[in-house]
């Protein structure tokens, strides 16, 4: 197979340095240049990475190659829209980070002008690359604990406003400024944002979709104008009762760039999923077990990470899919339920009330 | 072994190394028709990440490495002692000079060694489990700057993924850690990692077996004539 002529646009978003290993490894991509947002971002980058061509646009990295085929959208959610039109105007395949957008407006015209271009357009929610997850999935696709009753469902980070500064603006994370609800000073955009994976998953794991929602927003841990701490409760359409927790409840300290002292919770991000059925329950830690160690600045007893090769699973199936002309599983259509369901926390969180899906 | 040999065929063939690469059983491999002993341990993730730590100086002035391994009833307790020593001088760098041991046959052995850099580690072994019960292991390195551990605190037995808990009384547990050898366990997923790392030439992945040797000697040594023996060089 012909290795696909990659590149990468902006360089801000927190999973930017996932993709390097796996760009450089890959024999089926050739990685060709990058774009960079700004000169700290290209900095950041040129300190991480030899031998890869650095751009200071989008415009003019793609100028430069023009055999560039695909693109890995490392951008602000609020750049997606803009680079999706470019990308596709030219023809080239786009891998895009977890959230295309959350303007259904601006969300159907990615649709057409992907589906105009005949371009593939995937999404990266690199938990169903995860072993662990898959392990889960076979567990549940073989019924272990019989019928599903309920999912609860932790996606909780530190929050990465410190080093990916777009994530706490809210025009930038999501979309525009929308006040959260009366009476409150923070506005949309915030750690909801950042944690798509859980809505995904359910939805997957139930093979029914959201009835109802209902969000509530907790005094925040961090003095941002976003939300950082919430709780979503509901219902699946097939009777599955849920929670979902998507917070910044992990505490960090407030470097500008990811390294050694970054969490104060020892764990700074943890994907944890629970199924109650008619005979047991499933456990799920997708990120455990791992090393642990107060060899930390500070002293803080944190964990180190011994699992992170989704990048490995997502890429692959792109390949796949570019070459061979497939539909990405997480594809703009299967995602906008996914979408329409974290709006409807933001509406909920707004009106105090239950939405109806 | 035919599953393993499949899903190292298939890295071979993803990652284009162009090795012939025949797994002969646990402990060695063919490659290009040469046998060579493997050491499959040192491509498990956590033993790979305590050795970055090691070599990065995050974990610095180190002091002991504390070995535990109770694993089944059965189980030659001398091959774990290699496998242990192993995976001491792999992660620290720093071969072992000197052990005292004692063996309660069959069951226990325990040892104290001595490292060039003067290094100190500590190895309790043991086979006394039940075929079905799940190995304890635990290694931590304790060092000026800090410990690292590959069990958290407050725990005596590792954890697991996933566990399933019936509401019949059955329990079971699940830990995958590799996505490209999904089906293998952690100790299959290491055999095909480490032919794969040695087809590609990492140099991390072999030992000195002879020096290996050395160290179980002077440990059967020690057991016999209760003395500190230095290990043969």
């Amino acid at each position: 197979m012909k290795p696909i002529k990659i590149a990468m646009m902006s360089m801000t978003h927190g999973h930017t340095r996932k993709y390097y290993q796996t760009l450089m490894d890959n024999p089926k991509l050739d990685w060709v240049a990058v774009s960079t947002e700004n000169d700290e971002v290209k900095q950041i980058f040129l300190n991480s990475v030899d031998g890869i061509p650095c751009y200071d646009s989008d415009e003019a990295m793609l100028d430069a190659h023009p055999e560039i085929e695909a693109v890995v959208l490392a951008s602000a959610n609020s750049e997606h829209l803009r680079q999706v039109k470019l990308c596709a105007s030219r023809g080239i395949h786009i891998l895009s980070m977890k959230i295309p957008t959350f303007d259904m407006d601006e969300y159907a015209e990615m649709q057409r002008v992907c589906k105009e271009a005949g371009v593939v357009f995937q999404i990266e929610l690199e938990l169903h690359y995860n072993p662990v997850v898959k392990r889960l999935k076979e567990l549940n696709e073989n019924k272990a604990v019989g019928e599903l009753k309920s999912f609860e469902a932790t996606n909780i980070t530190l929050s990465p406003v410190w080093a990916f500064p777009w994530q706490g603006v809210p025009e930038l994370s999501y979309g525009k400024r929308v006040q959260i609800k009366d009476g409150d000073a923070r506005f949309r955009g915030g750690a909801l944002c950042d944690h798509p994976h859980i809505f995904d998953l359910i939805r997957e794991m139930t093979n029914s979709e959201f009835d109802t929602i209902f969000a509530r927003v907790a005094p925040n841990l961090r003095d941002i104008e976003e939300e950082d701490m919430l709780s979503v409760v509901g219902k699946m359409k097939n009777g599955t009762v849920f929670l979902l927790d998507p917070s910044w409840s992990r505490t960090e300290a407030k470097l500008k760039v990811p390294g050694p002292g970054w969490e104060i919770s020892p764990k700074r991000m943890e994907v944890n999923i629970i199924l109650n059925g008619e005979k047991g329950s499933v456990m799920t830690d997708c990120f455990g077990p791992n090393l642990y160690t107060n060899a930390t600045p500070d002293s803080k007893y944190v964990l180190r990470y011994t699992y992170f090769d989704e990048w490995i699973g997502l890429v692959d199936e792109f390949v796949e899919c570019v070459r061979n002309g497939k539909t990405p599983k997480i594809n703009l259509d299967w995602h906008k339920n996914t979408i329409a369901a974290m709006n409807a926390c933001y509406e909920s969180i707004t009106t105090g009330k239950a939405v109806k899906l | 072994m035919k599953k393993l040999q499949e899903k190292l065929d298939f890295l071979l063939e993803k990652y284009a190394v162009n090795v012939k690469v025949e797994i002969c059983d646990g402990k060695s491999a063919k490659f290009d028709g040469k046998v060579r002993e493997i050491y499959p341990w040192r491509s498990e993730r956590r033993f790979f990440e305590m050795k970055k730590a090691v070599d990065i100086g995050e974990l610095n002035n180190i002091s002991t490495f504390r070995i535990t391994h109770i694993t089944k009833q059965g189980t030659d307790l001398y091959e774990l002692l290699r496998r242990e020593a192993d995976v001491f001088e792999f992660i620290l760098g720093s071969k072992i000079v000197e052990i005292f041991a004692v063996e309660n046959t069959g069951y226990a052995l325990n040892a104290t060694v001595l490292s060039e850099n003067g290094y100190v580690g500590s190895f309790e072994l043991a086979s006394t489990l039940s075929e079905n019960e799940i190995p304890v292991e635990k290694h931590e390195i304790i060092a000026k700057s800090g410990n690292m551990c590959d069990m958290v605190v407050d725990t005596q037995v590792p954890q697991s993924s996933i566990y399933v808990m019936k509401a019949d009384g059955e329990t079971s547990r699940y830990t995958d850690v590799d996505a490209e050898l999904f089906g293998l366990s952690i100790d299959e997923c290491a055999i095909v990692r480490t032919c794969w790392n040695m087809a590609r030439g990492e140099s991390s992945m072999f030992a000195d077996g002879e020096h290996l040797d050395a160290v179980i000697s002077a440990a059967k040594k020690s057991i016999s004539d209760v003395e500190n023996i230095a290990v043969a060089k």
